[in-house]
C-alpha cells in the first residue's frame, strides 16, 4: 500500500480548528420527511481532532445527518460549530465557517478538467469578485496561482497527479470519487464530511484511501466526519464510531467498543440481506476478525 | 345575467379547446418529459389544409379533415422517433428547444405552402342559427363545438383510465422500467402518445377555427393551455381537462368584464402564482430533491 | 512487476494512463482559452474592415444586424447556457430597451444615455423576473419566463398605445448617424457596434471563467451541491438574469437608433425563439459558439435567397426568403439536439480531438519506453502539454 504524499498538507489545512472544545456538536436532531422520522434525536460530539464513523445498516439516516450539518435539509434541534449556532443559517454559510463536503455520488462537472472541477472547491477562499476578473485580472492570477497550488497538492495525495487535466467526464467511477473528495478540501475546511467515500471502490483504491484518513487523522489539523459501510477501514482510521439505526444513534464509542458489541452486532445482522452487501460482507468480516 | 351566462358558456367553449390541447401536451410530457412548443403548429395545419381545400374545392371536407390529422399525426410520431428519441440523456429543457425547431420548421412550411391567408372552415353538418338561452343569443354551432369538444376530452380521459389501452399508456408514462419488464412496448406506445398528442391538438384547431377565424395567430391559441396544465398539474390526465375549463372560463370572463388586452397577461401571471404556490397543480404529483 | 508498479499514479492501470495522454492535447485549447477571444475579436475587425471597404449598403446592413444579435446571444448564452437558467421570453427585454430609450429620448436624455437607460431598466427588470425565477428549475422557469415575456409586453404594449405620439405605428427617433447617407451611415454603425461587441466578447469570456464561471455551472450542473462549496446561489442567479437582461436591453435600444423605429409588433416569441437557436447552433456555454450562432442565423435569410436562386432559379426565393431561413435554422437546432448538442463549437471540438488522437498514437510508443522505464514525473508541470513530446 503506498503512502500518501502528505507534503503541503499543512499549507492546503492553513487555518486548523482550535484544538480546545468539541468543533462540531448536535443535540436533538431530528428531519423528517413528510411524516416519516429520518433523524430523531440525534446527538453527536466531534473534537477537532477527531476522525468520527458513522455506521448502520440502511435507511439508518446516516447520510440525512450530513445533509443536517450541511443544512441540505431543514432540522429542528441544535447544531454548533466551534461554538456558533449553525442550525436554520444558509447552507453557504456553513460552508464558510469551515466544512466540507463530499458525495455519494460524486457530482462533478463533466465538461470540466480535474483541476478545475477541484478548484470549483475553492470559490470562497479565492474571494475576487466578478468586476475584479474583468478589470484586475493580475489580482485574480495571484489568486488562482495560490489555489491552484494547493490544487495540486490535493492531487499528489490522493494520487490523481498525472490526470490533472483529463476531463472528469472521462475519468473511472474511483478517480471521480477521489476528485470530490479533493474537492472538498482544498479550501482547508476545519471539518470533512465524507458520505461513503469507499463506496464503488475497489480493493487497491481502499487502502489508499484508508492510508489517506490516517494521514489526515494524524496531522491533525482537520476533523473528520465519514459515513462508512467498510468496518476494515472504520477500524483503521477512526478515533470514534457512532453506530445508527432507524434514525436514532445507537452508541458512540472507540471503534472496537462499538463494532465488537453485541447491541451493535444485532443492529447489522438484523438488517442483513435487506440491502447494502458490502455491510453484510464488512459484517460478516468483522465478526470473523475477533476470532 | 345574460352576460354572465354568455360568458360562461363561451368559456367552456374555450376551455374545451383548450382542455383538447393540454390533454395532448400531457400525453407528450409523460411519454418524454418535455413540452411540445409547436403545438400551435399542429394546430394550426389540418385547420389550414381544410380552409385551402374547401375554398379551391379540391377536396372533400371529411377528406380534408382526415388527410390533415393524419399528416399532424405523422409529423409528432416522426418527431418523437427522429429527435427525441435521441435527446433522452439530455436536459429536460433540450426536448422544448427542439420543439422550439420543429416549430420553427413548420412554421416556416406553412408559409410557403399557404402564405397567410384568413380561412373560414363550415362544416356543412354542424346546426347554423342562434339559441335563446335564458335571455341570451347564442350561436349554434359554437354550441354544437363547444359540446363537442369536451365530450371528447372526457372521452379521452376517461379512456386513459378505465380502459387496457390507457392503463398501458399512463403505465409507460409514469415508470417506463417497470412498463417495459411488464411487456409493455414503451417505444410504440410513446410515439403513439406524440401521434395522438398531435391529432388532439389538430381536432382542437379545427374546432377553433371553425367559430373563429383561422389565421396564423391560431398558434397562440396553444400557449394558453400551459397555464391549464400547470393548474392541472404537470403530469395529471384530468387535471389538464380541469386545467383547460378552468383557463377557458377565466379568460371569457376577463374578456368580458374587464378588457381583452388583459387576457394574456393575467392568465399567465395567475400561471405564475399558481407555479409559485402549488407547483404540482391541483392533481400533478409532488416532486422531492434529494441529494 | 515492481518497475510496472511504480510507474503509474496511485490507483491508475496503464490503460488509463495511456487515455490521459491523448486527452492532453485537447487542454491546449483550453490554455489559449482567455486569448482566443483576443483572436475572435481580432477575427471580426477583419470582417467588418472588409465590409466597410465595400460598398453594399445591404450587406453592411446585415453585418451590423448580425453585430447587434451577438450582443442578445452572449447575453442568453451566459444565462441558458453557463447558468443553465432557461429563458424563453428573452425578446421582451429587446423591447423593454427600445422602449425605455425611446422614454429617455422624449424625456431629453439623447444617445448614448438613452441605450444605457434602457439596458438599467432592462436589468432591473430582469432581476424582477428572476426573483421567482430562483426557486424553480427546467421547464417552471421556461414557463415563468413566458409568463414575464407576456407581461412586459402587455406594458409596452400600453404604453406604445396610450403614450403620446404613439399607436399602433410606433415610435421613430434620429436615426444615428444619418448624416453620412445611407452607405456611410451602416459604415460608421459598424465600427461603432464592433468596438461595442469586443468590449462585450471580452468581457463576457472573464466573467464566464475562473471564479464565477465554476459557481454558474455548479448552479447549472448540480444546484444543491453548489450550496456546500459556499456558493451563494440565490446572488448568482439574480447576477445572471440582471445582467443578460441589461445587455439585451442595451441591444434593444441600439437597434432602436439603428432602424429608427420600433413597434411592440417587433417583438414576438419568435424572434425569441430564433435567439435560443442562435445559442444553441453555435454552442451552449461558449461564447464563441454564441458569436457564432448569432452570425449564422442572422445572415441566413439575407444570404438564403441567393443561394436559393442560385441553386434553383426560382424568382420566388426572395419573398419565401425569411420563411426558407426559418426551415434551415429549425431543421439546424433538431439535427444538433439530435447529434452535437453543444453546437458547432462542440463539433469543432470533437475534430480537434480526433486528429489530435491520432497524431499522438505514433507517439506512445515513444511514452510507453520513457514512462514504462522509470519513476513517475509528478504531472507535465506548470500546465504545459503532451506535444512537447513531439
Amino acid at each position: 500500500m503506498t503512502n500518501p504524499c502528505a507534503a503541503g498538507l499543512d499549507e492546503v489545512f492553513d487555518r486548523p480548528p482550535d484544538p480546545s472544545g468539541p468543533l462540531l456538536t448536535l443535540r436533538g436532531v431530528s428531519v423528517s420527511f413528510g411524516g416519516v422520522a429520518a433523524l430523531s434525536g440525534v446527538s453527536l460530539e466531534i473534537g477537532p481532532r477527531d476522525l468520527v464513523a458513522i455506521v448502520g445498516p440502511n435507511g439508518a439516516g446516516k447520510s440525512t445527518t450530513l445533509n443536517a450539518i450541511c443544512q441540505l435539509v431543514r432540522s429542528s434541534g441544535d447544531i454548533t460549530l466551534k461554538g456558533q449556532p449553525v442550525n436554520g443559517r444558509p447552507a453557504w454559510q456553513v460552508a464558510a465557517q469551515g466544512v466540507g463536503r463530499s458525495f455519494q455520488d460524486p457530482p462533478l462537472i463533466d465538461h470540466y478538467t480535474v483541476l478545475e472541477n477541484i478548484l470549483c472547491g475553492a470559490h470562497l477562499r479565492l474571494g475576487y469578485r466578478m468586476t475584479d476578473q474583468v478589470f484586475r485580472r493580475r489580482h485574480v492570477r495571484r489568486r488562482e496561482a495560490t489555489m491552484a497550488r494547493r490544487a495540486e497538492i490535493l492531487l499528489d495525495f490522493v494520487g490523481l497527479a498525472g490526470r490533472r487535466l483529463d476531463e472528469a467526464g472521462s475519468l473511472p467511477y474511483g478517480a471521480r470519487k477521489l476528485v470530490d473528495i479533493a474537492r472538498a478540501m482544498v479550501a482547508g475546511p476545519q471539518i470533512l464530511l465524507l458520505d461513503e467515500p469507499s463506496s464503488g471502490l475497489d480493493h487497491d483504491e481502499r487502502g489508499a484511501l484508508q492510508g489517506m484518513l490516517c494521514t489526515l487523522r494524524d496531522e491533525q489539523r482537520v476533523a473528520i466526519l465519514v459515513v462508512e459501510h467498510h468496518m476494515d477501514l472504520v477500524r483503521a482510521a477512526a478515533t470514534q464510531v457512532a453506530a445508527m439505526q432507524a434514525g436514532e444513534v445507537l452508541m458512540t464509542g472507540t471503534p472496537v467498543e462499538v463494532l465488537d458489541s453485541e447491541r451493535f452486532r444485532s443492529a447489522v445482522v438484523g438488517h442483513a440481506g435487506h440491502g447494502d452487501p458490502e455491510a453484510d460482507g464488512a459484517a460478516a468480516f468483522a465478526v470473523r476478525e475477533d476470532r | 345575467m345574460a352576460q354572465f351566462l354568455v360568458s360562461l358558456i363561451g368559456g367552456f367553449g374555450l376551455g374545451g379547446t383548450y382542455a383538447l390541447v393540454a390533454l395532448g401536451i400531457v400525453l407528450a410530457f409523460r411519454a418524454t418529459g418535455t413540452f411540445n412548443f409547436a403545438h400551435g403548429e399542429f394546430m394550426l395545419f389540418p385547420a389550414f389544409l381544410i380552409g385551402a381545400w374547401q375554398t379551391s374545392h379540391s377536396a372533400s371536407l371529411a377528406v380534408s379533415v382526415i388527410v390533415g390529422l393524419a399528416i399532424v399525426g405523422a409529423i409528432g410520431a416522426a418527431f418523437y422517433l427522429l429527435v427525441l428519441q435521441r435527446a433522452t440523456g439530455l436536459p429536460a429543457f433540450m426536448g422544448v428547444i427542439a420543439s422550439f425547431g420543429l416549430a420553427a420548421v413548420l412554421d416556416g412550411v406553412m408559409l410557403i405552402i399557404f402564405g397567410s391567408p384568413e380561412y373560414a372552415i363550415h362544416f356543412s353538418g354542424l346546426p347554423t342559427g342562434v339559441v335563446h338561452l335564458a335571455g341570451a343569443r347564442f350561436s349554434a354551432t359554437s354550441l354544437a363545438l363547444t359540446g363537442f369538444t369536451l365530450v371528447l376530452a372526457a372521452i379521452v380521459a376517461g379512456g386513459l383510465r378505465f380502459t387496457a389501452v390507457g392503463r398501458r399508456i399512463r403505465a409507460a408514462g409514469q415508470d417506463p422500467i417497470l412498463a417495459s419488464q411488464g411487456g409493455i412496448n414503451v417505444r410504440r406506445i410513446y410515439m403513439g402518445s406524440w401521434a395522438l398528442a398531435a391529432v388532439l391538438a389538430g381536432v382542437a384547431g379545427i374546432a377553433y377555427g371553425s367559430t373563429n377565424i383561422v389565421d396564423p395567430s391560431l398558434t397562440s391559441v396553444a400557449l394558453a393551455a400551459f397555464p391549464a396544465i400547470l393548474i392541472g398539474g404537470l403530469d395529471s390526465i384530468e387535471g389538464a381537462v380541469v386545467g383547460g375549463l378552468i383557463v377557458g372560463i377565466f379568460q371569457a370572463f376577463v374578456a368580458t368584464y374587464l378588457n381583452s388586452e388583459l387576457i394574456d397577461v393575467l392568465t399567465y401571471t395567475m400561471m405564475l402564482v399558481v407555479m409559485l404556490a402549488y407547483p404540482q397543480g391541483l392533481f400533478g404529483t409532488r416532486r422531492v430533491v434529494r441529494v | 512487476m515492481p518497475a510496472r508498479e511504480l510507474s503509474t499514479p496511485a490507483g491508475l492501470s496503464e490503460a488509463d494512463a495511456r487515455t490521459s495522454l491523448t486527452r492532453r492535447p485537447l487542454r491546449l485549447a483550453r490554455r489559449l482559452r482567455p486569448r482566443a477571444a483576443w483572436y475572435g475579436v481580432g477575427a471580426m475587425a477583419v470582417i467588418t474592415a472588409y465590409f466597410t471597404l465595400g460598398n453594399s449598403a445591404f450587406s453592411l446592413f446585415t453585418l451590423n444586424s448580425c453585430l447587434l444579435a451577438i450582443f442578445g446571444a452572449v447575453a442568453l448564452n451566459l444565462l441558458m447556457g453557463t447558468a443553465g437558467l432557461v429563458s424563453i421570453g428573452n425578446s421582451a427585454f429587446l423591447a423593454v430597451g427600445a422602449f425605455a430609450a425611446v422614454f429617455a429620448v422624449r424625456s431629453g436624455i439623447p444617445f448614448p444615455g438613452d441605450v444605457a437607460f434602457g439596458g438599467v431598466l432592462a436589468g432591473l427588470v430582469g432581476m424582477v423576473i428572476g426573483l421567482p425565477a430562483v426557486r424553480l428549475r427546467g421547464l417552471h422557469l421556461a414557463l415563468a419566463t413566458l409568463a414575464g415575456f407576456f407581461i412586459i409586453t402587455y406594458f409596452t404594449n400600453e404604453y406604445q398605445s396610450n403614450a403620446r405620439g404613439g399607436g399602433t405605428g410606433g415610435f421613430s427617433v434620429a436615426p444615428l448617424f444619418g448624416s453620412a447617407g445611407l452607405t456611410g451611415q451602416q459604415k460608421d454603425w459598424a465600427w461603432f457596434l464592433f468596438v461595442l461587441v469586443a468590449i462585450l466578447v471580452l468581457g463576457a469570456t472573464r466573467i464566464a471563467h475562473e471564479r464565477s464561471g465554476r459557481a454558474w455551472r455548479m448552479i447549472r450542473d448540480h444546484e444543491t451541491v453548489a450550496h456546500t462549496l459556499g456558493i451563494a446561489v440565490t446572488r448568482y442567479k439574480m447576477i445572471a438574469f440582471a445582467l443578460s437582461s441589461a445587455v439585451i436591453g442595451v441591444e434593444g435600444g441600439l437597434a432602436l437608433h439603428l432602424s429608427g423605429t420600433v413597434t411592440t409588433d417587433q417583438f414576438t416569441l419568435q424572434l425569441a425563439i430564433t435567439y435560443i437557436a442562435m445559442v444553441l447552433i453555435g454552442g451552449l456555454d461558449s461564447v464563441a459558439g454564441a458569436v457564432i450562432g448569432a452570425v449564422l442565423v442572422t445572415a441566413l435569410p439575407a444570404i438564403v435567397p441567393n443561394l436559393v436562386t442560385g441553386l434553383i432559379g426560382a424568382q420566388s426565393a426572395t419573398s419565401d426568403g425569411s420563411a426558407i431561413a426559418e426551415i434551415i435554422y429549425g431543421l439546424l437546432v433538431m439535427v444538433f439536439i439530435m447529434s452535437s448538442p453543444r453546437g458547432i463549437v462542440g463539433l469543432l471540438h470533437a475534430l480537434t480531438r480526433v486528429s489530435a488522437t491520432q497524431r499522438v498514437t505514433g507517439q506512445l510508443g515513444q511514452w510507453r519506453r520513457k514512462t514504462l522505464g522509470g519513476p513517475i514525473q509528478s504531472g507535465d508541470g506548470g500546465g504545459s502539454t503532451g506535444l512537447e513530446s513531439q
